[in-house]
């Protein structure tokens, strides 16, 4: 089971860069570049601070994606 | 501060450690034979001691400066190790692993440094600050699986 963002897509859609969001929602650069790629599965708390800055629901930034598709 | 120039630090600090204890040592055997008649008196050589003093002093001041720049309060720039000052959630996660792999090390370490106690009658003669390489290897074996994890996690 994997967990898909649309994070990237939501910031150049916003004008953010990852230092921007990072410094809004509380984390380094790297988290948010670590969570874009899908290498870091972010809290419950972070995902709903990143759901907050883009003004959406959890369901529009994250889905969860099974291994096989 | 980069992650490996903090490992090379701390290995240099344990180093430094153990040459200044090998001393320490040496005088500790002279002054046991002097309280059981046979020795002379007690001779320290304290270049590996000031040495160690020196460079831990020198290091110790850079990594408090560095933490303090980053907005670290006093009480965690002088006393939390670098390797564990963490920024989000996501760095904490690492040094969980790392912790998790470094406690893991020594579950396994530990046993062998004792069996290689054992042997300390036997080596001891020809180097009699055996025990305290085998204790220093532990805390290296500590630090070297936690660095390497880290590594990897952020590779």
């Amino acid at each position: 089971m994997m967990l898909n963002n649309r994070i990237r897509e939501l910031r150049a859609r916003f004008r953010f860069t990852q230092q921007d969001l990072a410094a809004k929602v509380g984390v380094t650069r790297q988290t948010i570049a670590a969570v874009e790629k899908g290498e870091y599965v972010p809290s419950l708390l972070l995902a709903m601070k990143i759901c907050r800055e883009f003004g959406m629901s959890m369901e529009e930034v994250f889905q969860l994606q099974e291994e096989s598709e | 501060m980069k992650l490996s120039v903090i490992y090379m630090m701390n290995v240099i600090v344990l180093g430094l450690f153990g040459w200044a204890m090998v001393t320490y040592y040496d005088a500790a055997s002279q002054f046991q034979r002097l309280m059981s008649g046979s020795g002379d008196g007690v001779i320290i050589n304290i270049t590996p001691i000031f040495i160690t003093l020196l460079i831990v002093s020198i290091i110790g001041f850079i990594i408090t400066r560095n933490k303090r720049r980053n907005n670290k309060g006093w009480k965690e720039a002088l006393l939390l190790p670098s390797e564990l000052c963490e920024d989000d959630e996501r760095e904490k996660t690492l040094t969980a692993h790392a912790c998790r792999n470094a406690y893991i090390a020594m579950m396994f370490t530990s046993p062998l440094l004792i069996v290689a106690m054992t042997l300390q009658p036997v080596v001891s003669k020809q180097f009699p600050a055996y025990p305290i390489l085998v204790l220093l290897f532990l805390p290296f074996v500590q630090i070297s699986v936690f660095y390497i994890s880290l590594r990897r996690k952020l590779r």
